[in-house]
């Protein structure tokens, strides 16, 4: 039998104290990941603790294996929709490759020109996009009600770093959060967590693209003199020292007068294949301190030293006086 | 209410429970799946709901409990969402249609119908955390979309579960009586 009427007994007690405490320990477990605000800059709504990354790293083989098919159906549906206007997307593409050759041309000139004044200047600017990529397979999207990410195959042990860009083939997909040794975390541009800095090539206005957890992130933080308009595409800044400035990110839809939102390049597409740009961004003078040698020539030796050199500097500002 | 799980034997309530988690479990991991279409993400994740609703009527409640609770924690763990939403749904879930309280009926269409319930629960119980709890904007078309993808889902679950109830469990216990 399930027990005698004495563990009965105790079971009938034990049952509601035992489910009232999961209950109150998973709505404490939501209160601690509880959000300051729309604007706050917590990030705690989104996993990425180490013991994530290791589930990740267990399940990303088996799904990438369960994707396959799914990812194959997709395939094969969109180029069945695509068949019908062939003949309509390869005059556009026509058109479209004449217009190329026409930018690259001028990008070219312009690359001359710009080293032309790198010379003289003796600077050398370069661009941030990094020429390494890392291709690696998106195993799931997870887009659940409150979190929008990713799970890669690619993890540290492939050269996948927290930080790092992660590129769609139309445009910017999200940025890695999180990496464990086979798989990373990405961290879509529709999350509420999402922050980038962008800007437009058109006016270089800046702005903030917050994700919402819809469909369309925001612009904000923009300035009252700042030139957005409908259709302008974004771009990243790289103001935020995180991501290489110029990754393409979208296009603006105006709201309102004030209200901007971003129509994402990667919105509709399937997405199989990503590259992660493995970008090091300029670290802070505290985090990449400089090593010196011999740094007894810098500083005064003895007390006797020391005070010498005060002195030094008293007589000067008094002679200035 | 409690009686009906008195007179199984210990052993086979535990099996069941087990059995049960186990596929779970594994609705856990396939949730994780996901098609794309024109933009539109239909997710797989609320599918796992109704491992929960077709759970055997004589599990051991405790085990069951725990094992829903702990799995609840690993789907939000998969999903990479807060620690708790699913676990908090799951768990109240359980203890609201307990196996022993819902329809006996083994009826696809009975079942399917209330499972259209719990799934309005679910997602009621997903707008109430983000707007009480997590204080947070959450994607509204996302809980219809998964909804949807559930419900079409949810024949086949019930095909699979009627299929694993004959083959790997006994379906009477000792006393003649339906698991």
């Amino acid at each position: 039998m399930y027990g005698s009427s004495h563990s009965r007994g105790g079971f009938r007690f034990a049952f509601p104290v035992i489910a009232s405490l999961l209950i109150l320990i998973a709505t404490l477990g939501l209160l601690s990941s509880r959000k300051g605000g729309e604007d706050s800059d917590s990030t705690q709504a989104l996993k990425t603790d180490k013991s994530s990354s290791r589930i990740a790293d267990m399940i990303v083989m088996p799904l990438t294996l369960l994707n396959l098919p799914l990812r194959g159906s997709e395939h094969a549906l969109l180029k069945i929709k695509n068949r019908s206007n062939l003949e309509v997307e390869n005059e556009a593409l026509k058109l479209r490759i004449l217009e190329l050759s026409d930018a690259e041309m001028r990008a070219n000139a312009l690359a001359i020109k710009i080293k032309r004044f790198e010379d003289l200047l003796a600077v050398d600017i370069g661009i941030d996009i990094p020429e390494k990529k890392i291709a690696a397979r998106v195993v799931t999207e997870s887009n659940g009600p409150f979190a929008h990410s990713a799970l890669l195959n690619s993890g540290a042990n492939h050269g996948t770093g927290v930080g790092h860009a992660v590129m769609a083939e139309t445009g910017l997909f999200g940025h890695v959060v999180a990496v464990g040794k086979r798989s990373a975390r990405v961290l879509m541009l529709q999350d509420i967590n999402s922050r980038i800095a962008v800007m437009s090539p058109r006016s270089e206005a800046r702005a903030i693209m917050i994700g919402t957890n819809a469909r369309y992130p925001k612009l904000s933080f923009v300035a009252s003199n700042a030139d957005w308009q409908d259709g302008d595409t974004v771009v990243t800044s790289g103001d935020e020292g995180v991501l290489p400035r110029g990754l393409a990110v979208g296009v603006v839809r105006r709201r309102s007068p004030s209200l901007f939102d971003v129509k994402l390049l990667v919105d509709t597409e399937s997405v199989d294949w990503v590259w992660v740009l493995p970008y090091s961004p300029i670290k802070a003078p505290e985090d990449d301190p400089v090593v010196i040698e011999d740094e007894a020539a810098l500083v005064p030796a003895t007390k006797t030293e020391a005070k010498n050199a005060t002195d030094t500097v008293q007589v000067s500002s008094e002679t200035q006086e | 209410m409690l009686a009906a799980y008195d007179y199984i034997p210990a052993a086979d309530a535990r099996r069941l429970a087990f059995f049960s988690l186990m596929a779970l479990l594994i609705t856990c991991v396939l949730s994780q799946l996901s098609i794309k279409t024109s933009g539109r993400v239909w997710s797989f994740s609320f599918v796992p709901t109704a491992v929960i609703l077709l759970w055997p009527t004589r599990s051991s409640p405790l085990l069951s409990l725990l094992g829903i609770f702990l799995l609840g924690l690993l789907h939000d763990a998969l999903g990479s969402g807060p620690y708790g939403v699913w676990a908090l749904l799951w768990t109240s879930m359980f203890l609201i249609i307990r196996p022993d309280l819902r329809l006996r009926s083994r009826n696809l269409f009975v079942q399917w119908g209330q499972y259209v319930l719990v799934i309005l629960a679910i997602g009621a119980g997903h707008i109430l955390i983000g707007k009480f709890i997590l204080s947070q904007a959450m994607a509204w078309d996302n809980i219809v979309l998964s909804s949807v993808m559930a419900l079409a889902i949810f024949p086949l679950v019930w095909i699979v579960r009627e299929l694993a109830g004959q083959s790997l469990v006994n379906r009477y216990d000792n006393f003649g009586r339906e698991v």
